[in-house]
């Protein structure tokens, strides 16, 4: 550790409530505590995040000793890099183009073509980290050799926030309140969740409530299409919210009695920890890095078939023992999060890459 | 440490001391089982068939109408492209849509009864067709190529409405950016 002084990341955007922008914001906090410096570059920044990186136009390349680059769509800053002593990819994931038509063929081509890069790139860093083993796997696959699994930083000190009275008051925390966090977007899979509530509503309890949190900027035509949906099916309590502030999304958790994910393309999945940490059963298709997240603390699906997921929600809602079982291995995976395991991996890994 | 199981399809793949969160599964089996589900609900052939307009899967493929145009009237697509070559992809994207919900939308309704987001490629309109006509929507006998036909003739002759569109965007968004069209 002793050549390295500073280490600089790279990021396409600077956002609020970005799992990205939160990641290199945690990696900053941890560096500086082992006395790394660094700033953190974007194309793109939040106005409320302003203060927290600085403009990619900003950064020098020949001052930085070491780079983080993070990879979630495309290559198009790395160049900046080759100047550095030690280029290091954190690695996001991509997700799959094809969920993206005919959604946004906009965003489909970008896909299409941050896969390509991803490959090409991979004699250009010295090391990668993903945060998965999933994500890993793929990295190997795409010819990076020098990668390591990194702790997922999260902090819950946004999650200590007070719910949001307005929000709060407006749940009917007499029903059951079935929960899915995340952008909408194809991938994300709202449709099944959708499509499983319905069953859920129309049979087993009409007093029901399916709140879908998270915003849906840029996928304007999938929420038509959802919208649609609803609609063909005469299904009323479903609620989009948009992206929502700390205290609203903690409203949305603490009226949470079940969370539902369909999704089934993630590169780690921030929400089920979130979820975890509000003691929520889960329920959760089996689909990218969604088991190791999970691990015991819900119960994974690996077949859709809406009806008998509907029949599944009832039972774990309705189950009180199941709930218990379910909470007691969430507090056990919640450990795998604390500051002090997550410090000890983080510098063993420092170590790897940036000691000589 | 994984816990994968299998829970919907037999069970594969189970640590011993979770066996009993796959007795939530069959459990869930059984009783969706012996529900009796409505035979006439509005989404039960999504499950059941692949002909129907509301399988979710075909639903979504169902979107691809908003490219319609591009099969039924290629020159359209290439007309704005053509016209707009340097801008944005979204800008594009976003005229496209206006056509397609702005003017074809209507006038597919008022041809058909139908809602246009649930109809499908060219090669599936006699899908549609059957779902009209099982559904007693007097389309006469009209036939999918008519339709499309007609589209096509309406089309042509909507040619300043296009033209006219084109100007409504171009005063609604801004000059080229500096993207490139995708």
């Amino acid at each position: 550790m002793d050549r390295v002084k500073k280490v600089d990341q790279i990021l396409p955007g600077l956002f609020f409530g970005d799992a990205v922008s939160n990641q290199a914001l945690e990696i900053r906090r941890r560096l500086l505590k082992m006395g790394l410096k660094g700033d953190i570059f974007a194309k793109k920044i939040d106005k409320k995040l302003r203060g927290l990186g600085k403009p990619i136009r900003n950064f020098e390349p020949g001052k930085s000793d070491s780079v983080l680059f993070h990879f979630c769509l495309n290559m198009e800053l790395a160049p900046l890099l080759k100047r550095a002593k030690k280029k290091v990819m954190v690695y996001h994931n991509i997700t799959p183009p094809d969920y993206f038509y005919p959604f946004n063929l906009k965003f489909k081509l970008d896909l299409q073509k941050g896969v390509k890069e991803l490959e090409k790139y991979s004699g250009f860093f010295d090391s990668a980290l993903a945060f998965s083993d999933f994500s890993l796997e793929e990295l190997k696959q795409k010819g990076y050799s020098k990668v390591f699994l990194a702790p997922f930083f999260i902090s819950f000190d946004s999650l200590k926030a007070e719910p949001d009275e307005k929000t709060f008051n407006k749940i009917d925390n007499q029903n059951k309140n079935l929960i899915f966090v995340g952008r909408i977007a194809p991938h994300k899979k709202q449709e099944d969740i959708i499509l499983s509530f319905f069953f859920y509503k129309k049979y087993l309890n009409p007093k029901s409530c399916l709140y879908l949190v998270g915003s849906y900027k840029g996928n304007e035509h999938y929420l038509f299409y959802l919208q649609k949906l609803i609609d063909k099916l005469d299904l009323e309590d479903v609620f989009f919210t948009g992206l929502v502030s700390d205290s609203e999304l903690v409203a949305y958790y603490k009226s949470a009695d079940l969370f539902l994910s369909m999704s089934e393309h993630e590169g780690f999945c921030v929400p089920l920890i979130e979820a975890m940490l509000f003691k929520i059963p889960i329920i959760a298709y089996e689909a990218g890095a969604v088991p190791e997240t999970l691990g015991k603390g819900g119960v994974l699906v690996n077949k859709k078939d809406f009806r008998v997921i509907a029949e599944l929600i009832d039972i774990v809602i309705e189950g009180k023992q199941i709930k218990e079982k379910i909470r007691d291995n969430q507090i056990e995976i919640l450990k795998n999060y604390s500051a002090k395991e997550n410090k000890e991996a983080f510098m063993s890994i420092c170590k790897d890459i940036f000691g000589e | 440490m994984k816990w994968v199981v299998s829970m919907l399809n037999g069970g594969e793949r189970i640590e011993e001391r979770d066996r009993h969160l796959i007795q939530l599964i069959k459990e869930a089996e059984k009783r969706a089982a012996e529900r009796k589900w409505a035979e006439k609900d509005p989404i039960g052939s999504c499950f059941d068939s692949g002909n129907s307009c509301f399988n979710p899967e075909t639903f979504k493929k169902d979107l691809r109408l908003a490219y319609f145009l591009q099969e039924v009237h290629p020159e359209c697509r290439e007309l704005i492209r053509g016209r707009f070559k340097t801008w944005p992809f979204t800008i594009i994207d976003k005229l496209f849509w206006k056509l397609l919900f702005g003017y074809l939308k209507p006038f597919f309704q008022r041809q058909t009864g139908f809602n246009v987001v649930s109809v499908r490629t060219l090669g599936q309109i006699s899908c549609l067709l059957e779902e009209i006509n099982s559904s007693q929507k007097n389309i006469g006998s009209e036939t999918s190529q008519e339709i499309i036909n007609e589209m096509k003739q309406e089309i042509e002759n909507n040619k300043k409405k296009i033209a006219s569109l084109e100007k409504l965007l171009g005063k609604e968004t801004n000059p080229p950016g500096d993207k490139e069209d995708g």
